[in-house]
Parts: C-alpha cells; sequence; structure tokens
C-alpha cells in the first residue's frame, strides 16, 4: 500500500507541471495561435526536425562505427578509447558551442590570423563558415550527444553472440557484408534507442540554440512566453514539442516490436 | 495553489528577515547600478532593502505569486515592461506631491501607476573611420537597400528594440515599419545576437560599420566598465554617436521606472524610497554611475555625457510612452512576421 502511494505521489508531480502546459495551450488567456501558425511556428518546426535529422544521422554513424571498433578490433590504447569516447557526455553542449564560437568567430583568434596571413580585413574578401547557423549547432550536439549512441551500440555488441556472425563469414559474407546483415541488425533495438535519447536532448536544449541565435521550438517557447509576455502561445508551441516527444518514443517502441528475438538479456 | 508556492518561493528568494522596517523590490536593473543606492538609502533612512534581481518573466512571476507576493516595487527598464506591468493589473497608484514635483507630468503614468526615474536615447553608432560625419541622420536610411554600411543589432524582440520597431510604427504606420523593419533586416552584418555594447565590438572588428545602441553604453565603454571591460575604450573611442532624425521627430527615447505592486505588503517605505529614487542624491547617481538622463530637473548629466553626448540636449521623440508601451505588440507582430535577422 504504501508503495502505491508514493508511486502515484510522485507521478503526480511529474504530471502536474504538464498537465498545467496543456490546460493552458487549451484555454489560452489571450490566444495568438492563428499569428503563431501563420509566422513563426513553420519556422521553428522546420528548424527542429532540420536539426534532428542533421544530428541523428551523424550522431549515429560516429556512435556505430566507434562502437564497432573498439569491440571488435585490436588496436594500440583500445582500453583508453573505449572509455575515453564516452566522455563528450561530460560536455554540455552550450560550453563546448562556447568555446566554438570564441575559437571562430569573426573577431576571434583563427579569422584573426587568417588576415595577419592574407591580408583579409573585410567579411566580403573572403568565405568562412558561420559557427551560428544550423550546420553549427548539428555540430556541437553530434559532438556531445554521440556517445549515447556510442554506448548502447557498445553493450549490444558485446551481448551478441559471435556465433551468427561467424557462421555469416562461414556462408561467404565479406567483413562489411556479414556487418549490415548480421552484427548491425542485431543491435538495431540498441541504436534505436540511442538515437532517440540523443534526438530528445536536441528537442529540448536552449542554450545552445540561443547562443547561436537559431530558432527552434525551444527558443519560440522562450520568446513567445518572456518577450512577447504570452503564456498561452508558449504553452501551445511546448505542448506541440511535447508531442513530438511522444512520437518519437512511439516511432522507437514500434520499431523494436518484432525485434526482440536479437537480444540475449532479453 | 501554485500562486501560494510561488509566493514562498519569492519570500524565501527575496532573503526576507524579520525586521519591522524593511521594503522588498523585484529589479530589472543590474546590481552593480542599483546597490549602492539602496545601500545610501538604508543609511539615510533606516529601512532595509531586500533585492531580487530578475533577468526575464517578472509580469509572469507577479501573476503567478498574486497576493502572496513579498514585492513591494518594481524596478525596470523600458516603458513596454511598465505598462505590461500596469496591464497586469499588477500596479496601484501613488499620490506623492515629490515625485510629482522631481517627474516631469509626461514621464508620469497620468493614473499615477509607474514613474520614470531615468531617460536614454536609442541612437546610432558610426564607426568613425569608414562613415563620414553627415553620411547619416536618421533611423529611415537604415533601411535604405542602398546604405552601403552593414548594421549591428541585438535580437528584434529584445524590449529594446521593441520599443524603437514601436515607434517606427507610430511614424509610419504598420506597414511601413514592416517595411522598414524588412529593409534593416537587409543590412544586417550579421545575425542579430550579444548585447548592446557587443554590437560597437562588431563595429570595432570592422563586422559592421553602424551599431544601435542605447546611449549610456557609450559612456559604460569609454570608462572600460569600471575597469572590467578596458578592450571596450577602444570600443567607444572608434565610434561617431548620432542622434537621428534630429530635422524632424527626434530621436527615440526609452526610460526605467519605478512601480508600487498592488499587494506591497510594505506600502509606506515603498512610497518612501520611490521619492528618495526621483530626489537628487539617487539622480546624481543614476547620472554619474551609468551615465543615463536624469528626469529631475537640474541635475547635472556626467561630465562624459556632457561631453560626448551632448549633455542629452538633443531633439528627442515626443511621441507619448503610452503609445510606444501601446505598440509593443504590434512591433513583436512584426518582428515574427518579417522573420528578423535570419
Amino acid at each position: 500500500m504504501p508503495w502505491v502511494v508514493t508511486t502515484w505521489g510522485i507521478s503526480l508531480l511529474v504530471v502536474l507541471p504538464v498537465g498545467m502546459v496543456v490546460l493552458q495551450a487549451i484555454f489560452p488567456e489571450d490566444n495568438i495561435w492563428t499569428h503563431l501558425v501563420a509566422t513563426t511556428l513553420p519556422r521553428y518546426l522546420s528548424s527542429s526536425i532540420l536539426l534532428m535529422v542533421g544530428v541523428a544521422v551523424p550522431s549515429a554513424i560516429l556512435g556505430v562505427a566507434n562502437a564497432w571498433l573498439v569491440t571488435h578490433y585490436h588496436f594500440p590504447a583500445r582500453r583508453i578509447f573505449q572509455w575515453a569516447l564516452l566522455l563528450p557526455f561530460a560536455f554540455p553542449t552550450y560550453l563546448l558551442a562556447y568555446l566554438y564560437t570564441d575559437l571562430l568567430e569573426y573577431a576571434g583568434p583563427l579569422q584573426t590570423l587568417l588576415w595577419q596571413w592574407f591580408e583579409w580585413r573585410l567579411k566580403s574578401d573572403y568565405w568562412f563558415p558561420e559557427i551560428r547557423s544550423h550546420g553549427g549547432v548539428m555540430t556541437m550536439f553530434t559532438l556531445t550527444l554521440y556517445p549515447y549512441v556510442y554506448l548502447l551500440a557498445c553493450a549490444s555488441f558485446l551481448e551478441q553472440s559471435d556465433q551468427p556472425r561467424n557462421l555469416s563469414r562461414l556462408l561467404g559474407c565479406g567483413v562489411w557484408r556479414s556487418f549490415f546483415r548480421v552484427s548491425l541488425p542485431a543491435a538495431r533495438p540498441a541504436i534505436a534507442v540511442g538515437v532517440s535519447l540523443v534526438l530528445m536532448e536536441t528537442l529540448n536544449d536552449f542554450g545552445t540554440v540561443d547562443y547561436f541565435s537559431v530558432e527552434t521550438m525551444t527558443t519560440g517557447i522562450f520568446d513567445t512566453w518572456l518577450n512577447r509576455n504570452n503564456v498561452g502561445g508558449a504553452a501551445q508551441i511546448a505542448t506541440l514539442l511535447m508531442g513530438m516527444v511522444l512520437l518519437l518514443v512511439a516511432i522507437e517502441q514500434i520499431s523494436r516490436r518484432h525485434q526482440r528475438q536479437y537480444q540475449q538479456c532479453k | 495553489m501554485v500562486g501560494f508556492i510561488a509566493g514562498v518561493v519569492g519570500l524565501a528568494a527575496a532573503g526576507v528577515v524579520s525586521a519591522a522596517e524593511e521594503v522588498n523590490i523585484y529589479s530589472y536593473r543590474q546590481p552593480h547600478l542599483v546597490e549602492p543606492m539602496l545601500d545610501m538609502f538604508t543609511v539615510e533612512t533606516g529601512i532595509k532593502v531586500n533585492t531580487v534581481y530578475v533577468k526575464k518573466g517578472m509580469v509572469e512571476r507577479l501573476k503567478a505569486e498574486g497576493k502572496n507576493s513579498p514585492a513591494d516595487l518594481a524596478l525596470t527598464v523600458d516603458v513596454s515592461r511598465l505598462v505590461a506591468l500596469k496591464r497586469a493589473g499588477l500596479l496601484q497608484t501613488v499620490n506623492s506631491i515629490q515625485l510629482d514635483e522631481n517627474i516631469p507630468q509626461n514621464l508620469r503614468d497620468p493614473d499615477g501607476n509607474w514613474f520614470v526615474l531615468t531617460q536614454r536615447a536609442r541612437v546610432i553608432m558610426a564607426a568613425r573611420e569608414r562613415v563620414p560625419e553627415g553620411a547619416l541622420t536618421s533611423y529611415e536610411q537604415l533601411s535604405d537597400p542602398d546604405l552601403g554600411y552593414k548594421i549591428c543589432m541585438r535580437k528584434g524582440n529584445h524590449a529594446y528594440n521593441i520599443s524603437q520597431i514601436s515607434s517606427m510604427v507610430s511614424a509610419l504606420g504598420r506597414e511601413g515599419a514592416k517595411k522598414w523593419l524588412e529593409g534593416v533586416g537587409k543590412n544586417l552584418g550579421r545575425k542579430p545576437q550579444g548585447n548592446d555594447r557587443a554590437q560597437v565590438g562588431g563595429v570595432y572588428s570592422g563586422e559592421c560599420d553602424l551599431a544601435i545602441v542605447n546611449t549610456y553604453y557609450f559612456g559604460k565603454m569609454f570608462t572600460g566598465n569600471g575597469g572590467k571591460n578596458p578592450e571596450q575604450i577602444a570600443w567607444a573611442k572608434g565610434v561617431r554617436v548620432i542622434f537621428p532624425n534630429q530635422g524632424d521627430r527626434g530621436a527615440h527615447i526609452n526610460v526605467s521606472g519605478v512601480t508600487l505592486l498592488k499587494h506591497a505588503p510594505n506600502r509606506a517605505n515603498a512610497i518612501r524610497l520611490m521619492e528618495w529614487l526621483s530626489g537628487d542624491m539617487a539622480q546624481y547617481m543614476y547620472a554619474h554611475e551609468n551615465h543615463e538622463f536624469p528626469v529631475k530637473i537640474g541635475v547635472p548629466t556626467s561630465p562624459l555625457v556632457t561631453k560626448y553626448l551632448s549633455g542629452g540636449r538633443f531633439k528627442a521623440d515626443s511621441v507619448s510612452l503610452a503609445k510606444i508601451a501601446e505598440y509593443s505588440r504590434v512591433a513583436s507582430e512584426l518582428v515574427a512576421e518579417v522573420n528578423f535577422g535570419s
């Protein structure tokens, strides 16, 4: 009985603010939904989706490739790499963003050096990638979030029985073919979980995108709430964002439905 | 319930003690400016001042706290925030002969809900080396496709820019202001980012030729921000301050102000502090510490302002502050509609 009460109590603590937000979204004091839909919301939405794609794909590649290498190959310092590849986890994305901006911005040390070398001075004299951009944000997120995929893929690769892979090699599969047809599909559920965690982090980040002046759902919530003094509009965007996260969870669940037999521990 | 919780949190944050003589402030103004003045007030009156420095969302916070709010006064910058507090029904009327004497009538809310303490203008700071004197005389020119200069500006939705855009709505109408904003967006040298001073930094580094900045930042930069940012002295020296539209409606001005909150628990002390802030001592400190324009007649501007910012003597846009605040909603809609700065 005390367990039931505790569980309900904790659940209520979690659900209450979420419920408040949804209520404020449905019954806003000052409804600007039509203006949001006509102006900013499509931009927030497409920008967030673009970021999700641009972070998910490279994170998955980086995470899986590194996991495969450290679990299946012997090379110098492999043991160090095994845990060192997890370290970016400890790095908040916005801090990395600050560092790279200081380094790469117009008046930063790198571009100043280029001015000296090539006698450039004006922005129009040369082309340099803008760090405060979608590409910049994607790079920062990928560099700090890929360990989610790496960690889960590592565990999955280590758990896998060697037999199917060896069998596939005996039956004539090359290294790549065996990886793509046997090992990778077996690790797919773990990778899917990793990627969906990466995506959730991408969606809920505020610090990095705000610093880079990239509009997303989260900066939209903030802007609508505090600059436009409109809680209702902010709650509406937040509810939509929550829907996107639920969708992610659902996709992840569905993708795993027929995969359970692959993992020994399940 | 939410209000109650928020109230308790606010109370804890305000560091409220049990002393009888005290006053609680929510402030948008920064500690380094406000603290020396409030300390002086405490020395003179024996009233303890507790301050919570709010960065954003004061209206929402006060709304949530409701009757349980420990706050007596709100110190804010920007007229739209003063009016937002009034509109949310969070203020009460103050009748004070002293406030009426110290603050000119056009700088007080007609209903006695808010009072202006200082003024500042939003001006153009132009690169001395690249922009010849007299090349630029109005805000309107900033949207000219043939401007030939790049502009640095902070994010469109910041309160300072919202008020500036509101003043353009008042001068040019909604459509005119929208076209203006689109034009300015096309002349930006970089994505809107950073604070006002960072824009002058952008001019210094050569990323832009023009920066849109509040006047007192010139003083802050010129003095190296009290030794904290010595690099900014060169930024300030590299720009010429242009008060726009001197031939017609005048430069856009904005204000900082004080309001008495509806559920103020220490009403008498709060009014005493309001009066003190409009008095000689505080007005002198505002002018000399932060290089703002004092509202009380007879209080001199800082020597720096006198020398480099014409002592605050310039033609100011006479449109009422209430009007500016009224257009702030349209202004923020325009920023969203033209997708400013992307």
